[in-house]
């Protein structure tokens, strides 16, 4: 993945916020999903204007986990939620 | 029509129509087999009506014409003679009678979000347990209907979503072989003295929720709690804290008409979750297990044990 890559979420998915987590139901696949608040959190940066090492310093600051760390993290969530189709492959 | 000129409806000719309310399900059974009048009769005589709903099940019920050899006896066919069960003996009809119908509310009944689950009210607080088959929910409602909890349904919560309130559908609860055993022993005045088959459970008997107490049917309320049971045979009973997604995301796993609402399914299972509280439970020893559940109905604890 490269720190400049800017990453977006899906505009068709439907979620609900309760309590940090989120719940994403896909109605493409019918398929809902629950995404931890760190995955959420990763989730909701993925705005199509911030850039992943953006996103890595945020989860830095928010989680307070040290950067090597936190870079590992966002990676593994964004991995998941690719996986998952859960971002705009266009973007 | 058959070599000896009865057609299929000759047989089934002398067929009477007998409507029912059940809680909010409109129920109507067109069978000429007046066993199966009797026995659905000794459970739903007091919610029967004169006139069906727009809106009511229709089962059909009939022989299999005598000439058709070599097939199952009975015949149970739903809307537009979908959704078919085929019962082989007498013994089996009102279990697979009753399986006919929960399909017909499942594919048909849709003004309603369904949540697989029995559901009671305790207190005034109302608690639905949802779970899959095996799960021990329909003998913990059972277990907590003796205790003087109000009775919603052993198989359905119906959830409306613009009121996001729980409806009954007070079916007689449906107690596989080896709960039979557990209840008498927990309540030695409930008895269970007439057996049906059924294909996927084996030995059956039905509780009549109203043989335990006078009045015992629930009114329609808000969800206070959503308690996931799973069996795990005679242990203590354990109940852990579930955050709200998972309560949703589980939810969600057991609504079994969810598609019928997508978008409006997740915001109504998220308002519920909203202001319930979740948990898992361990099912154990049922009298521990129902004292679990009233105490945390009386006292609601993050994290409580029998133990």
């Amino acid at each position: 993945m490269r720190p400049e890559q800017l990453l977006s979420r899906r505009k068709d998915l439907f979620g609900r916020e309760l309590e940090g987590e989120l719940i994403l139901f896909d109605p493409l696949t019918n398929v809902t999903h629950r995404l931890n608040p760190t995955a959420s959190f990763v989730y909701s940066c993925c705005d199509g204007r911030t850039r992943l090492e953006d996103i890595v310093e945020q989860y830095h600051e928010a989680f307070g986990v040290d950067l090597q760390i936190s870079r590992r993290d966002v990676e593994h969530v964004i991995n998941s939620l690719n996986r998952l189709a859960l971002l705009d492959p266009q973007a | 029509m058959s070599p000896l000129g009865f057609s299929g409806a000759d047989f089934d000719g002398n067929r009477q129509s007998l409507h029912f309310r059940i809680g909010v399900v409109p129920v109507t059974l067109e069978t000429a087999i007046r066993k199966l009048q009797q026995e659905y009769l000794s459970f739903y005589a007091r919610y029967r009506v004169d006139s069906p709903e727009n809106d009511t099940l229709v089962l059909r019920i009939k022989k299999t014409p005598l000439w058709q050899l070599g097939r199952p006896r009975y015949e149970i066919t739903g809307k537009d003679n979908d959704a078919g069960l085929f019962p082989a003996r007498e013994r089996e009809l009102l279990a697979h009678l009753e399986w006919a119908i929960n399909w017909q509310i499942a594919l048909y009944f849709k003004k309603y979000l369904q949540i697989h689950a029995s559901a009671v009210q305790v207190n005034g607080k109302t608690i639905l347990f949802p779970g899959s088959p095996g799960s021990g929910k329909t003998t913990l409602c059972a277990g907590l209907v003796i205790k003087r909890a109000r009775y919603f349904s052993d198989e359905f919560a119906l959830l409306n979503p613009t009121t996001l309130q729980a409806y009954p559908y007070p079916k007689a609860l449906c107690i596989k072989e080896a709960s039979i055993k557990v209840l008498e022993e927990f309540c030695p005045h409930v008895k269970f003295d007439r057996r049906w088959i059924k294909k996927t459970k084996g030995v059956v008997a039905f509780l009549d929720p109203w043989e335990i107490y006078d009045n015992p049917i629930a009114q329609p309320a808000q969800v206070d709690f959503v308690i996931f049971p799973t069996y795990s045979g005679n242990t203590a009973p354990e109940l852990s804290p579930l955050s709200k997604a998972e309560m949703v995301f589980n939810l969600n796993k057991h609504a079994l008409n969810f598609l019928d609402f997508r978008e409006q399914g997740i915001d109504t299972l998220a308002d519920i979750a909203s202001s319930a509280s979740g948990f898992r439970l361990q099912v154990g020893n049922l009298e521990h297990t129902c004292e679990l559940i009233l105490k945390l109905v009386g006292n609601d604890i993050q994290k409580t044990s029998a133990t």
